[in-house]
């Protein structure tokens, strides 16, 4: 029952994306199949420790942000509002725990993307591979016992949302650099009652040795390799 | 009306979570796969072992019936991708429907009660005994087989689920050359399969004989064996009259038949080829199919007995995402062994297209372009 209900809000959803042309949702949560491919993703990226935030320095910023805003309610300043309200609610320790769970999450230095016009595999070090079946433009939703995945295009902008058991919900948004170079992983980490936390990190193409020969994994040799393909 | 896309999606994903808590809250997160003491309330509790009923000299011929065992229904009929999740590969089912069959024959041939016994690329309602069935389960550690037999008269012998597990030490490497995993499963069905012929006298199995002869002749020349068979009330087929034993088109016909019979030995040879090449590799597939079970058993457990943290913690969130982490992990490794399972068996598969037949589907195609032929042989010797 729960799965039709999914179902039909999916179509709702869909077809709010397509009937509103005067007030177009922000392109974020625009999702579309890129006709032909927009963004290859494909390729070997190793993580850019100088670019990638540093959870330690965000947490610092973070916590001489809530002080201040903090001081500005105490004196009654306006100015207070503009921030985030749920940052002023936030109990710092609850914010301390999104922020290691995020970088627990994004620990990968390397990943492996493979991509075609149907699907994409982002395989993660220490970490399990991220599929998305491009569905002809239709985010494709898994529903698993122990979570529930959708994925699919936001503009130049490959999304994965997976929400787990107890409110937990995980963002990944995913871009490149124009000249291909660089590779952009925004992940945010959601619960209710608590502030979300995005932590942003970045790839750098990189090229793996030449190989001179191709292996294939097979059940009783392992991987046989052998020159000049198989 | 702006973000009403974005609050649709945040909706969606919200009610997903509620009710993936909701299933949470009232049963724990359970695989789909049955553990491995769920399996073992299945077996019997000493895993008694099913020896074979074996004949010390071949049976006499009006007893030796011949059986031909239809290749499996691999019961792979949905999404591949959402099989997969199931922890069920199609390359790997497709294999193994062609395997089981061979498994099941070997049986029936140890147990020295029978005529020919071939293992068929497709269906012969004609054939004196025909043996199919669909694959159920097959993970490794359970084999589960819905099997049907029924003989030329359109009888029903048995339809059964045969269900075993494999010891613990199945796939170890002297166990195995002393018994083969799931042996059990082959020996009572073969087991079965004698007790029901015992049950049936000479004049039955002749009956049945004959009437494998003659529909075969009825489908070779409807126009002159059609009338030789009819229905009864039962449904069953029946003998309206005979022909004569010297009848020069039976004799013909029996001609064609051996032929066919000759192209069926020879796919029967692919077939032992592949059982024989595909036995250690199968073997491997399924004691790491039973590996990740047994693993995932002891994950549970572990899972279980621990501590709850606090809702909300940093320690209860790693849990949750830890869990769901090592199930997709899990789920890719069972990939990527699918993926080296088939790796091995596809070349054989191909090797044998390239000679004989193909054994990849089309082989029952095959089978039936190599029947009209023979049709059209045994026309141009009879004439128009």
């Amino acid at each position: 029952m729960s799965r039709q209900i999914i179902a039909i809000l999916f179509a709702v959803l869909l077809s709010a994306c397509a009937s509103e042309p005067e007030a177009p949702a922000a392109p974020q949560e625009k999702l579309v199949l890129p006709t032909p491919l927009v963004r290859d993703f494909s390729g070997h990226w190793e993580m850019d420790y100088g670019r990638s935030d540093n959870v330690d320095q965000k947490l610092r910023s973070l916590y001489r942000e809530m002080q201040r805003n903090a001081e500005r309610i105490a004196r009654g300043d306006q100015r207070a509002r503009v921030v985030s309200p749920e940052l002023v609610n936030a109990n710092f320790g609850k914010v301390i725990d999104m922020a290691r769970l995020a970088d627990m999450i994004t620990d990968s230095q390397v990943l492996e993307i493979e991509q075609s016009a149907d699907d994409i595999e982002i395989k993660r070090e220490n970490n399990f591979t991220l599929t998305c079946v491009f569905n002809d433009g239709r985010p494709e939703l898994v529903i698993d016992e122990l979570g529930s995945e959708i994925c699919g295009w936001s503009a130049h902008q490959l999304l994965f949302r997976i929400a787990l058991p107890d409110g937990l919900d995980i963002q990944h948004r995913m871009s490149m650099s124009d000249d291909r170079q660089r590779l952009h992983v925004a992940t945010t980490v959601d619960r209710r009652g608590a502030a979300p936390f995005t932590i942003n990190r970045f790839y750098f193409r990189f090229d793996p040795l030449p190989e001179d020969y191709q292996c294939e994994y097979t059940l009783s040799r392992g991987n046989v390799c052998q020159t000049g393909g198989l | 009306m702006r973000n009403l896309p974005a609050f649709l999606a945040s909706l969606t994903l919200a009610l997903v979570a509620q009710a993936q808590q909701a299933e949470d809250a009232t049963e724990p997160a359970l695989p789909r796969w049955k553990t491995l003491d769920q399996l073992q309330e299945v077996a019997t509790p000493e895993m008694e072992r099913v020896e074979l009923i074996v004949r010390d000299t071949p049976p006499p011929p009006q007893r030796a019936l011949e059986i031909g065992l239809v290749v499996l229904d691999p019961g792979t009929g949905g999404d591949s991708l959402d099989n997969r999740r199931q922890g069920v590969f199609n390359d790997v089912r497709s294999a193994e429907a062609r395997y089981l069959p061979f498994a099941l024959r070997r049986a029936l041939v140890d147990s020295n009660q029978w005529g020919a016994v071939r293992v068929l690329p497709g269906s012969d309602p004609g054939y004196e005994l025909l043996v199919s069935g669909r694959i159920l389960v097959s993970n490794g550690a359970e084999l589960s087989l819905a099997l049907s037999v029924r003989d030329s008269l359109d009888a029903v012998w048995l339809e059964k689920t045969y269900s075993t597990v494999a010891e613990e030490n199945a796939y170890l490497e002297a166990e195995r050359r002393l018994r083969r995993p799931f042996q059990d499963l082959y020996h009572e069905f073969a087991n079965d399969l004698y007790r029901l012929k015992a049950q049936r006298s000479e004049a039955e199995l002749e009956r049945i004989r004959e009437v494998s002869e003659l529909r075969y002749a009825a489908d070779l020349l409807p126009d002159a064996f059609g009338n030789y068979l009819g229905r009864e009330e039962s449904g069953l087929v029946s003998v309206e009259r005979l022909p004569a034993q010297d009848d020069p088109m039976l004799g013909r016909i029996r001609r064609v038949r051996e032929q066919e019979y000759l192209f069926i030995d020879t796919t029967d040879e692919q077939y032992a080829e592949l059982y024989t090449e595909m036995t250690p590799v199968y073997d491997l597939w399924r004691q790491y199919l039973r590996e990740q079970l047994t693993f995932r058993d002891a994950w549970e457990r572990r899972l279980a007995e621990r501590d709850k943290p606090r809702r909300g913690s940093y320690e209860a969130m790693k849990q949750t995402y830890n869990n769901y982490k090592w199930e997709k992990i899990q789920r890719e490794e069972m990939r990527t062994l699918a993926e080296g399972f088939d790796n091995e068996v596809a070349p054989t598969a191909m090797e044998l297209e390239g000679t004989v037949v193909q054994l990849n589907g089309s082989l029952d195609q095959r089978y039936r372009e190599w029947r009209d032929l023979l049709r059209q042989i045994y026309r141009l010797e009879t004439g128009p």
